[in-house]
């Protein structure tokens, strides 16, 4: 194999699939790039089984071949290099990997491409397509209430379902639920999947801010993310996911309080000032008339602060995890927010004060 | 089938015997009606009992049952079936041989027994009430036996006096007869306390299964199974891995030739095999039986017969090493060769066996590292510096820190001087990641365990926080549920308010399932299942102590979860903090369990270690 590209394409490549490639593998195979030449392209591949990321560039081909080489050399190769040289990788039968740039010459050893790991194919039968910069948005809107528990796998994945002309993603992690949806004309009924929060994740660092379209595709065990000039396919996660609707939906609100978001949020943000390290304590808040009083005590000290606000229902006292609350506040974009309480033992409900994009629930700590 | 028709021992036999009293409380009487059961050769035995056994027990068998005319001889004093003289005794291999059992129950309680033998065309039911039979008439019943006792103690206040409450009878009872549904996977046991069934086992003959059923689904992906044999013995059954273990020794049961026995020599066998392969202060689980020859083992040591003595005790102890050493070798894939150099290095300091090193306990990948004979004290001393990283704590017994009188522990009685000390000292260093040096003027040093600290300072923490109110409770979305064994959830029940008053909201899903709606917002990002099992065990342990001790035992479990773990590389800044804390302790001396936390040693000491002055 002998191609030419440009240094910052190659760097570009090398760092998206190196998401796909573990670094503590037992399978050295799966420490490594895959590199391709082939239909005057170059494509770049890592696998670490649960998800592939393909990523093709261009460049000059002067023979086709493949290699495999080690992730984070390579790695290390493509950022160190000169930006303004071109980079040429020769490789001979024995996978000796010859990588050239100006005047400088490296020769590493690559490892026979027998062996690596195909990325899955996807049917290309059923299909959503969005703006990526919509995309990532709504990734991001979820992604931090994705389950870390080992013993409910399912939970360590976000729900992502179509109904007609709309597209939902939802995550929960036991003590909140994020539920972000986004109307999308021409989408059909029928997707159901929970994609791997890490594949999400990844996922999101790829997306661009742009108007480019991603195009998804999925089947029963995998889903794929087409980027264009990149391609990530992740293992769906297997299993029933939570009912979720039924957590708030058969709940009565008694008070609904509608609230600056900034305000709100920088307020959690100082009650949590005097919460440090290990210290677990919740942060008060007492619903009275127009005012919220938002309280927070431990042994270092004391923070109290009053936030107005527009109140229906009755007067409440609850407590809550602040770090919840403020991941919350720190996802929505929204002027002002629409709060509702179910008793301070119930769910509590954060929506937008008008439409429905996104819903947030989370649930309260007991005090006593 | 001959039938062994029932005599009188002589008087020179029954002397043999030692007399005892068999009957304690309602398990015990569970414990010898079963067993009769057993020796009567029942296939199916049911029992029943009613606020502890204390108004009602009831045990059926489909077994041999008994002549009409032996009936009344069933009821005086060594009337039995089983052993004939006292030669008999060596070779007893059933269950029951004193022919004490069944009139000592009769003499404290109202006792019906409703028998049938195979050939007899109709049964026999006979009434005895303070050991005086009131009355005999035939009945319809099936081959088999049933007695009934009702009562218990209503002629000997001061016994029923003894009884404790009836939920803690119903666990001796549910303990007693679990481990003889362990012993007896040939039989199908019924069993059930206040109409609630608590355990059925199939009798399929396979241990697995009882097991299965005795401590749910769970427990079955953790165990390995034991089959051992030697000149002297056999040993079978199942053991489990470090998930298997527990707070208490509660899930460990030993059987000798399918009798249910307690012994001190084979405990310390099975837990020295596991040495360094689970936690300090957890158990591993088993339920082990050892086939042995009948004269190598004397049953008649106690009346209950839950003791036996072994004629080649130091033998026994080195077959049961031998036997799971092998069976937690076999699941890491390692040859039963290798596991028999294992044998030797209990003995004798490691010869040119290879050591195995693991990265967790039975994965699958497994290192093996060639190794030069070893001296002893070396050996002995990485045994130690193993069982300290597996511990999170120095053990201030072992020889590693005895060797030299010049340390001391700091503890209570050193008055606060030590704190002072605290205040002043500069960090010398950190070894190991687990103990923090401190250097104090120019005269002594400090050595303080970081995660026995940092135990102390998050107990008294949560004690505190306790005293002033109930804890702080994070509400679940989703609600966990935790299975536990149905003598458990009998304690949990009992336990209900001092665990809310923890900050645990549940509830119980039936006899063997918790579901847990709300949890400490301390033990927030721990394995929610796992601290509670540790609160249950730590309930378990405690018996029947005052309520205070039990809380401060279940918030120490807490605080065990929620602290720094040894071999957790801190922070300078992190280590101040932690000294501050400390000194602003009660007791900065112990950890909750006694363990210390401050060594000292002075200038002088260590220059007399180096021999500096004499």
């Amino acid at each position: 194999m002998k191609f030419n590209c440009a240094k910052t394409d190659l760097l570009e490549a090398v760092s998206a699939v190196q998401r796909a490639v573990s670094n503590k593998n037992i399978f050295t195979v799966l420490e490594g790039i895959l590199i391709t030449t082939a239909d005057g392209n170059i494509v770049l591949r890592g696998n670490d089984m649960e998800k592939g990321i393909e990523y093709t560039i261009e460049g000059n081909i002067e023979e086709n071949g493949s290699v495999i080489v080690n992730s984070r050399i390579f790695g290390d190769i493509a950022r160190k290099m000169p930006a303004e040289n071109n980079i040429t990788v020769i490789t001979d039968q024995n996978y000796n990997v010859k990588i050239d740039s100006g005047s400088i010459h490296m020769d590493i050893k690559g490892m026979d491409p027998e062996g690596f790991p195909a990325i899955p194919e996807v049917d290309k039968e059923n299909s959503i397509e969005i703006d990526q910069e919509f995309f990532r948005e709504m990734i991001r809107q979820v992604i931090f209430s994705v389950g870390n528990d080992d013993s409910k796998p399912i939970f360590k994945g976000a729900l992502m379902e179509s109904k007609e002309n709309s597209l939902n993603m939802v995550s929960l992690d036991g003590y909140r639920m994020s539920i972000r949806r986004e109307s999308l004309l021409g989408t059909k009924e029928g997707m159901n999947v929970v994609v791997p929060g890490r594949a999400l994740s990844e996922v999101m660092r790829l997306l661009k801010n742009d108007d480019d379209k991603v195009n998804i595709y999925y089947e029963n065990s995998q889903i794929l993310f087409d980027l264009g000039n990149c391609k990530l396919v992740s293992n769906l996660l297997q299993g029933e996911y939570l009912n979720y609707r039924s957590i708030y939906q058969s709940q009565k609100f008694d008070t609904e309080i509608v609230i600056d978001r900034e305000k709100i949020m920088e307020g959690i943000d100082r009650a949590m000032i005097v919460i440090t390290g290990d210290n677990k304590s919740p942060v008060s808040m007492v619903i009275e008339n127009d005012e919220m009083t938002v309280n927070s005590k431990t042994e270092i000290g004391t923070v109290t602060e009053k936030i107005s606000l527009e109140k229906t229902g009755l007067d409440l006292r609850i407590a809550f995890n602040p770090k919840f609350l403020l991941d919350v506040f720190k996802s929505i974009n929204d002027e002002r927010i629409k709060i509702s309480f179910a008793g301070s033992d119930g769910p509590c409900v954060i929506e937008p004060v008008n439409g429905e994009e996104f819903l947030y629930v989370v649930l309260p700590v007991r005090t006593s | 089938m001959m039938m062994n028709r029932i005599v009188i021992l002589d008087e020179n036999t029954s002397n043999q015997i030692a007399a005892g009293e068999v009957i304690e409380r309602p398990a015990s009487i569970v414990k010898e009606m079963v067993e009769n059961s057993i020796d009567a050769g029942a296939c199916n035995i049911s029992i029943e009992i009613t606020k502890g056994g204390i108004s009602l027990i009831r045990v059926s068998d489909d077994g041999s049952g008994i002549y009409a005319d032996d009936v009344e001889m069933a009821f005086e004093r060594h009337g039995t079936s089983k052993i004939r003289k006292a030669d008999d005794l060596k070779t007893v291999a059933t269950m029951g041989f004193r022919g004490e059992a069944l009139p000592s129950i009769a003499s404290v309680s109202r006792l019906e027994m409703d028998t049938r033998t195979q050939e007899a065309e109709s049964g026999v039911k006979i009434k005895v009430t303070g050991g005086d039979i009131v009355s005999k008439v035939t009945s319809n019943r099936q081959p088999g036996t049933t007695i009934t006792v009702r009562d218990l103690f209503y002629n000997v206040p001061a016994r029923y006096k003894f009884l404790k409450n009836d939920q803690t009878e119903t666990r001796y009872c549910t303990d007693i007869v679990t481990r003889i549904a362990l012993a007896h996977p040939e039989i199908s046991f019924t069993y059930s306390a206040n109409k609630t069934e608590i355990l059925r086992t199939p009798g399929d003959k396979s241990l697995q299964s009882a097991i299965y059923c005795a401590y749910g689904r769970e427990i079955m992906s953790n165990l390995f199974p034991v089959d051992y044999r030697d000149s002297l013995c056999r040993i079978t059954g199942y053991t489990g891995n470090r998930f298997a273990a527990r707070g208490n020794r509660q899930n460990q049961t030993i059987l000798v030739n399918g009798r249910y026995i307690k012994d001190a020599t084979i405990t310390k066998a099975v837990e020295k095999a596991y040495e360094t392969e689970i936690m300090k202060g957890k158990f591993p689980f088993y339920v082990l039986n050892l086939e042995i020859d009948a004269g190598q083992v004397d049953v008649n040591v106690h009346p209950a017969k839950t003791e036996v003595r072994f004629q080649r005790g130091n033998e026994i102890f080195n077959s049961f090493y031998s036997a799971v050493r092998a069976a937690i070798d076999t699941s890491r894939g390692i040859t039963p060769a290798e596991a028999g150099a294992a044998k030797i290095r209990r003995t004798e300091p490691a010869r040119e066996e290879p050591v195995v090193v693991k990265s967790t306990f039975f994965d699958n990948e497994t290192k093996k590292i060639e190794r030069k004979p070893m001296p002893a004290e070396v050996h002995e001393a990485l045994v130690n510096a193993r069982r300290q990283f597996y511990d999170g704590a120095a053990d201030v017994n072992s020889n590693f820190l005895e060797v030299s009188e010049e340390y001391k522990v700091v503890k209570e009685t050193s008055g606060m001087g030590h704190i002072r000390v605290l205040e002043n000292a500069r960090i010398a260093g950190v070894l190991f990641n687990t103990f923090i040096l401190l250097e104090y003027t120019d005269e002594e040093m400090l050595v303080i365990d970081q995660h026995a600290a940092h135990e102390r300072i998050t107990y008294e923490g949560l004690l505190k926080k306790r005293k002033e109110r109930n804890m702080d409770s994070q509400k679940l979305m989703v609600p966990i549920r935790v299975r536990l064994d149905r003598k458990d959830a009998v304690l949990v029940e009992e336990n209900r308010s001092m665990i809310e008053g923890l900050g645990f909201d549940f509830d119980l899903l039936g006899p063997d399932e918790a579901v847990i709606r709300a949890l400490p917002v301390e033990i927030f990002g721990e394995n929610v299942g796992e601290v509670f099992l540790g609160l249950v065990d730590s309930l378990e342990g405690s018996g029947k102590q005052d309520a205070d001790i039990i809380e401060k035992e279940a918030i120490y479990q807490m605080a065990c979860k929620n602290s720094v773990k040894a071999n957790t590389a801190l922070s300078d800044i992190e280590i101040n903090a932690l000294l501050s804390q400390l000194k602003g302790l009660e007791n900065p001396y112990t950890c909750p369990h006694g363990r210390p936390v401050i060594l000292t040693l002075t200038r002088r000491g260590l220059e007399k270690i180096f021999k500096r002055i004499v």
